[in-house]
């Protein structure tokens, strides 16, 4: 198979060979259209001007004389004929003579008429254009005026130095294949340093980079595969930490469970302490149940789980999940103030949008202070209607609140396990309103509380 | 219905199979011109009208009177010369000359004919039997004979050669090439031509007609290549270079020149009249006491003139 940068090359001298062979033959043909054609009409000017001069009879020795002295002034060749021989006079007689003009043309400037002829032309040995003008006397063809130019073709002028053009031609071709394969080599060493870097990336190198300073195509195509290689980078090392977060979540409880399994194996465990560590145990259990299902969600909602769109009533759903979330509320004496418009239909699954609310709901219980309220509510638009939830806990700081959605994050690092959450809650809930084609924003301030703002799709048929 | 097809074509094998020319009447007197062009023969009155004008199936270049009611046609690239009889215009003979024919010369009911592909001459008899050849140098082309020998110019060599009458090869006199026209006066040759090469010939030169040797020279510029004698005994020739006719007297000297037809090839004498053939303006010139009298629109290209005068 051939190189890329072979092919181009091939394609360039192929462009190159055509360029010049189409040069040869366009200058040819404007040589012979236009320089030929002037020439002519410069000839015929002087045939005019020497034929205006005859006055009939005989063409006299003056005359021809003074066409003669025509050629003085002039590049083209001018001469006067009266000979009959040349004038194909004998021409019903076979005479061994070659005459100027041929037995066509003949009758012809009998007739008046002008002759031009352009071709070889055997008197002259060589290429020619030729204007014969009649000198006519009661019809008889006393002479003719021949005005001629030779036809200087490039390939006579090519015949007299052939190796020089031949030279010539071939070092330009030289030259330019030279030319055109450093700069394709130019224009294809970033695509070979392009291949190399996704070949190390194909390895498992994702700190790969390639480095391409050029502005054009192969530079952006540089520019994206270095964009490309950074998010991989970054996906690998979320991958990493995650699996690593999430080994660590399951540890902690499983190292609890196994202590006080292996404590009761030993008896260590008075008959007073065994209630408290039972409940211990079960609550660790729970946990660690939590976080499975918490992946599990999480997972599913990755690989873009199947989503059933149907019209929910908006205030219907909230009340439902404000029952799951209420003895969770009721343990930290939080109260729910509910303005939801009654009317409001959203296009979502209903499913996902529940599990969306009691998500967002329980972080919002889990980050309020005892005895406060979160306020929920929603806004219409025209295609949209956006729920928010208030609560009045004690806030985010703006440098968190880009990441509170990503998995395993956690604003105060020191509360990873006394909260209760598995950290996963905002990621599964921001997940899922994505897959509804819906926004998930927040807005905090320290010490005040927090706003998430839901917005999703609402059923447009309502409105008919 | 039978009997008409049958009429039919009867007719068409008996009476279309053979074509026959106008007739000219036996005692009309004519000058006729072979327009080698045109392909044609005109035939006119001396009251300088057409006649009859007949159209050529075949590229005849040249034409000669047998007798005075057979005419004889023939030409370069045409095998078979046909020997026409005037006075019905029918084909009584033909003569199978071979391609290469390129004049004809009658004497005495015999006919000479000179061919340039065999360079030979041939004598035929008028029923187109061939009685004698003879060979030549190269191209022969014009001929004439005082009775006794028979001259032929070789366009294409620098000999004449001279025949007896019954075609054996008697002398060979040095010549330039491309000469073409013969005339006798006297004891003398008269010898036209065109010039050798590109230098064209301006005189006729003066052949002693027993011993071949020149002369002298009558300068009649440019070309000079047909003589006739005129009923006043004055010699005409014609200059195709020049377009001019000179009269010249039996001695020899230039006593008229007169500037007539375009490209002329050949003069008759016909009645009191010199006629010219112009062979690039297709006329026939009428000349009397050097003035053209009369101009005659004919087929294009007349190149030869023959004249019949019939005694009354």
């Amino acid at each position: 198979m051939k190189k890329l940068s072979v092919k181009i090359w091939m394609l360039l001298l192929l462009f190159i060979a055509i360029t010049i062979v189409f040069l040869v033959i366009f200058t040819n043909f404007l040589y012979e259209e236009l320089y030929v054609e002037d020439t002519e009409t410069s000839m015929i000017e002087i045939a005019v001007n020497l034929q205006d001069m005859y006055n009939g009879g005989p063409v006299t020795n003056e005359f021809i004389k003074r066409t003669e002295d025509f050629n003085r002034f002039s590049d083209m060749e001018v001469f006067a004929v009266r000979n009959p021989k040349e004038l194909s006079a004998c021409l019903p007689f076979d005479i061994d003579y070659e005459s100027l003009i041929g037995p066509e043309e003949r009758v012809q400037l009998i007739a008046g008429e002008t002759v031009i002829k352009r071709g070889y032309e055997k008197r002259f040995n060589r290429e020619v254009v030729s204007v014969i003008y009649p000198l006519v006397d009661e019809n008889r063809l006393e002479g003719i005026i021949y005005v001629y130019v030779p036809l200087t073709k490039m390939t006579e002028m090519a015949s007299k130095d052939v190796i020089f053009l031949l030279a010539t031609v071939s070092l330009l071709l030289l030259l330019m294949a030279w030319i055109s394969l450093k700069t394709v080599q130019k224009v294809l060493v970033p695509l070979d340093k392009l291949k190399v870097a996704a070949n190390e990336m194909a390895v498992g190198n994702y700190e790969t980079r390639v480095n391409i300073k050029s502005s054009d195509e192969i530079g952006e195509l540089a520019k994206t595969f270095n964009q490309m290689a950074t998010s991989i980078q970054q996906e690998d090392e979320k991958k990493r930490d995650f699996l690593s977060i999430v080994s660590h979540e399951l540890r902690t409880p499983i190292s609890y469970i196994k202590g006080y399994g292996e404590a009761f194996e030993q008896g260590l465990v008075t008959e007073e302490k065994k209630k408290e560590i039972y409940t211990l145990i079960v609550q660790e259990a729970n946990r660690m149940q939590k976080l499975t299902n918490d992946l599990l969600t999480l997972a599913r909602s990755e690989h873009h789980q199947e989503v059933h769109l149907t019209p929910l009533v908006l205030s219907e759903v909230v009340r439902e999940v404000l029952q799951l979330v209420k003895s969770l509320a009721d343990k930290k004496h939080i109260k729910f103030t509910v303005t939801i418009d009654e009317e409001t239909i959203i296009k979502a699954d209903e499913q996902m949008t529940k599990q969306i609310l009691i998500n967002i709901l329980e972080n919002a219980i889990h980050y309020s202070s005892d005895s406060s309220t979160i306020i929920i509510g929603n806004e219409l638009s025209k295609k949209e209607t956006t729920i928010h939830i208030k609560d009045e806990g004690c806030g985010i700081a703006p440098e968190h609140l880009a990441h509170i959605t990503e998995r395993f994050y956690r604003v105060n690092k020191a509360r990873s396990r006394l909260d209760g959450g598995t950290g996963l809650g905002l990621s599964i809930a921001s997940q899922l309103i994505e897959l509804q084609k819906g926004k998930l924003d927040f807005k905090s301030e320290i010490k005040k509380g927090t706003v998430a703002y839901i917005t999703l799709p609402i059923w447009e048929d309502s409105f008919l | 219905m039978k009997k008409l097809y049958m009429l039919l074509l009867i007719c068409f094998i008996g009476g279309c199979s053979e074509t026959a020319y106008p007739a000219i009447p036996t005692h009309t007197d004519f000058v006729a011109s072979l327009n080698s062009l045109g392909g044609s023969i005109d035939f006119i009155s001396d009251e300088a009208e057409i006649l009859e004008s007949w159209e050529l199936e075949e590229a005849y270049t040249g034409f000669a009177l047998v007798k005075d009611d057979l005419l004889l046609l023939y030409g370069y690239t045409v095998e078979q010369a046909p020997i026409i009889e005037l006075s019905t215009g029918k084909q009584v003979a033909s003569i199978d000359v071979g391609e290469g024919t390129t004049y004809a010369y009658v004497y005495e009911e015999k006919v000479y004919i000179a061919n340039a592909l065999k360079n030979t001459v041939s004598a035929y008899n008028i029923k187109g039997k061939k009685l004698q050849a003879s060979s030549t140098g190269n191209y022969p082309m014009a001929m004439i004979s005082d009775g006794k020998h028979i001259f032929v110019v070789n366009f294409k060599d620098e000999v004449l050669s001279v025949l007896s009458m019954n075609l054996e090869q008697v002398d060979e006199w040095v010549i330039p090439t491309s000469s073409h026209g013969l005339f006798i006066q006297d004891n003398e040759l008269w010898l036209g031509g065109h010039g050798a090469g590109s230098s064209p010939n301006s005189s006729i030169k003066r052949i002693n007609i027993e011993s071949g040797e020149l002369i002298g020279e009558i300068e009649a510029p440019i070309m000079p290549i047909n003589m006739a004698r005129a009923s006043n005994g004055h010699i005409f020739t014609v200059s195709h270079g020049s377009s001019t006719v000179y009269e010249l007297s039996e001695s020899g000297e230039v006593l008229n020149s007169l500037k007539a037809g375009a490209n002329p090839f050949w003069i008759s004498s016909f009645g009191e009249s010199m006629v010219l053939a112009g062979y690039d303006d297709h006329q026939l010139y009428f000349i009397q006491s050097n003035d053209i009298i009369k101009k005659l629109q004919v087929g294009k290209g007349p190149f030869q003139l023959v004249v019949r005068e019939v005694e009354r």
